[in-house]
C-alpha cells in the first residue's frame, strides 16, 4: 500500500515550489530554444509545462538510471558518457550527485539544484548558493533561492556562465 | 624468490619477475587493520588451492613479519604521483588499479586480504580474461529492490576482492583521463566500477556460486560446499550501521555451533 502522509504531502509542496520557480525564471530570463534537464528522476511537471510552452521549447531529459528509462529520457551519464549538451539551456536537479556542469559547458543558461542532505552517494553537498554560483562559473547571476525540506535545504541558483 | 624484507622499487620489481611464470598474484597491505597473518595465510592458501606455478607480491608500507618467500613491493612508490595526492576517502583502493599498467605477460590477480579461500582456484585462474573479472555480489542482486536507490548513488554490486585480468591497461587509462572527476564524484573503488563500468557492461563476473559472502549471504555464517571464497567485508555494514552482526575473519575464532569454520581454515595455512 502506498504510504500517504505528512512526508508525501511536504514533497509535493516542495516540489510545486520548485516547478514554480523555474517556470517564473524560464519566463522572465532565458533566451533558450532548446533545453536538457538533468537528473530529474520522476519529475515531469516541468518537462511537461516546456513541451505545451506556446514557445515550442525543445526539451531533452537525460538521467542515468535504468529505472527512468522513457522513450523521452535519454539513459545516460552526463559526466562521464560519451554525449555532449549542446542545448541553450541546462536544468540540473542534482547537483549534490555530480561534478559541477557549469565546469564542462561554458557560455550556457543553467537552473541549478542541490541540497545539503547528505544523502549516501551524494558527493557534492550543496551547503549554498554561492557555491552553487561558485562551482558552475556563473557570472550573469538572474535569480537565488532557498527551500527549506525537513532534513535540510534546497539551493536554487539561476544565471549564465 | 626470497625477500628478504625488502620493499622493491616498481622499475626493480618489473625487472625481476621470472618470465617463464605466467600468473602472478598481488595483495596490498598498508596502515595497521590487518596484520601480517593475513597476508602469510593468504599466500599459504593460495599455495593449497592452486597448483599452477605463481608468484605472490604484497604491496606494503611495512614488511615486518611477511614470510620472505613473499615478494614485497613499496606502496609508497606504486603508481602515478597524481593519484597519491587524493585523500583515503577519494576512490578509496584506488591503488589497486594501478596494477593495470604493470607490464607483466600472463595472467594477473589481485586478492584482497580478507579474501578466504577455501578451495580449488587452478581452473578459474587459467581462464582466458577477455575483461577484467570482478566478484558480483550475487546475494544482493537478484532481491527485489536491488536497484531502488540507483539513481541515488546509493547501490553497489560489485566487489573488487578477488580480481583477474590479463590486459585491461584500458581500465587504468580511463581512470587516469578523467582521474579529477572521479574522484570527486567516488568515495569508493567498488562504486566507480558499479556506475561507470558495470553499468556499460566493461566488465566480467566470477559466476554465481564461486563466491560467497559470511555475513551477508542467507542464511549467514555458513560453510558451503560449492563456494571456492568467502567474504568478510564488514565495514560498510558498521560504517552504515545496517544493523547486522558482522564478523571478520579473525574474529570468527570464537563463535560457536560450526561458526568458527573460517577460522579453523585461515590458520591451517599457517601449516
Amino acid at each position: 500500500m502506498e504510504k500517504i502522509g505528512l512526508t508525501n504531502i511536504g514533497q509535493v509542496t516542495m516540489s510545486k515550489k520548485v516547478n514554480k520557480w523555474i517556470e517564473d525564471v524560464i519566463n522572465l530570463y532565458s533566451e533558450a530554444k532548446t533545453i536538457a534537464i538533468v537528473g530529474m528522476a520522476d519529475k515531469r511537471n516541468v518537462y511537461a509545462w516546456l513541451c505545451e510552452n506556446p514557445r515550442k521549447f525543445e526539451v531533452t531529459m537525460y538521467d542515468y538510471d535504468p529505472q527512468r528509462a522513457d522513450d523521452n529520457v535519454v539513459t545516460a551519464d552526463v559526466i562521464f558518457d560519451d554525449i555532449e549538451l549542446t542545448q541553450d539551456l541546462i536544468i540540473n536537479y542534482a547537483c549534490e550527485k555530480m561534478w559541477p556542469l557549469g565546469k564542462i559547458y561554458k557560455g550556457k543558461e543553467f537552473i541549478l539544484i542541490g541540497d545539503n542532505e547528505h544523502h549516501n552517494g551524494d558527493c557534492n553537498f550543496i551547503d549554498s548558493n554561492k557555491q552553487l554560483v561558485e562551482q558552475n562559473g556563473i557570472t550573469e547571476l538572474w535569480e537565488f533561492n532557498e527551500i527549506e525540506r525537513w532534513k535540510g535545504t534546497y539551493f536554487m541558483v539561476a544565471g549564465c556562465n | 624468490m626470497s625477500s628478504d624484507g625488502i620493499l622493491q622499487s616498481t622499475e626493480d620489481f618489473l625487472a625481476k619477475l621470472d618470465p617463464e611464470i605466467k600468473l602472478n598474484f598481488f595483495t596490498f597491505k598498508w596502515g595497521t587493520l590487518y596484520g601480517p597473518e593475513y597476508v602469510n595465510r593468504l599466500y599459504g592458501s593460495i599455495n593449497k588451492y592452486c597448483s599452477t606455478p605463481f608468484n605472490f607480491t604484497c604491496i606494503t608500507d611495512d614488511s615486518t613479519g611477511i614470510l620472505p618467500e613473499i615478494g614485497l613491493l613499496d606502496y609508497n612508490q606504486i603508481g602515478p604521483d597524481s593519484w597519491r595526492v587524493y585523500p583515503q576517502n577519494q576512490i578509496f583502493t584506488r591503488e589497486k588499479l594501478t596494477l593495470f599498467d604493470l607490464d607483466i605477460p600472463g595472467t594477473k590477480l589481485w586478492v584482497d586480504l580478507d579474501l578466504l579461500i577455501h578451495g580449488d582456484i587452478t581452473e578459474l585462474v587459467n581462464r582466458d580474461f577477455e575483461k577484467p573479472t570482478f566478484i558480483l555480489n550475487h546475494w544482493n542482486i537478484k532481491k527485489e529492490h536491488a536497484h531502488k536507490w540507483f539513481g541515488k548513488g546509493s547501490d553497489c554490486h560489485v566487489n573488487s576482492s578477488f580480481v583477474a585480468w590479463q590486459d585491461a591497461q584500458w581500465l587504468f587509462d580511463y581512470t587516469d583521463k578523467n582521474l579529477e572527476k572521479l574522484m570527486f564524484t567516488y568515495k569508493s573503488l567498488d562504486k566507480y566500477l558499479f556506475y561507470q563500468h558495470w553499468r556499460t557492461y566493461r566488465l566480467n563476473f566470477w559466476e554465481e556460486g564461486i563466491v560467497d559472502n559470511y555475513n551477508f549471504s542467507v542464511p549467514a555464517y555458513e560453510y558451503r560446499e560449492e563456494s571456492k571464497m568467502t567474504l568478510f567485508n564488514t565495514s560498510h555494514i558498521r560504517i552504515q550501521r545496517m544493523g547486522i552482526k558482522a564478523f571478520e575473519l579473525h574474529e570468527t575464532k570464537g563463535l560457536l555451533h560450526g561458526k568458527n569454520w573460517p577460522y579453523k581454515y585461515w590458520t591451517s595455512y599457517d601449516e
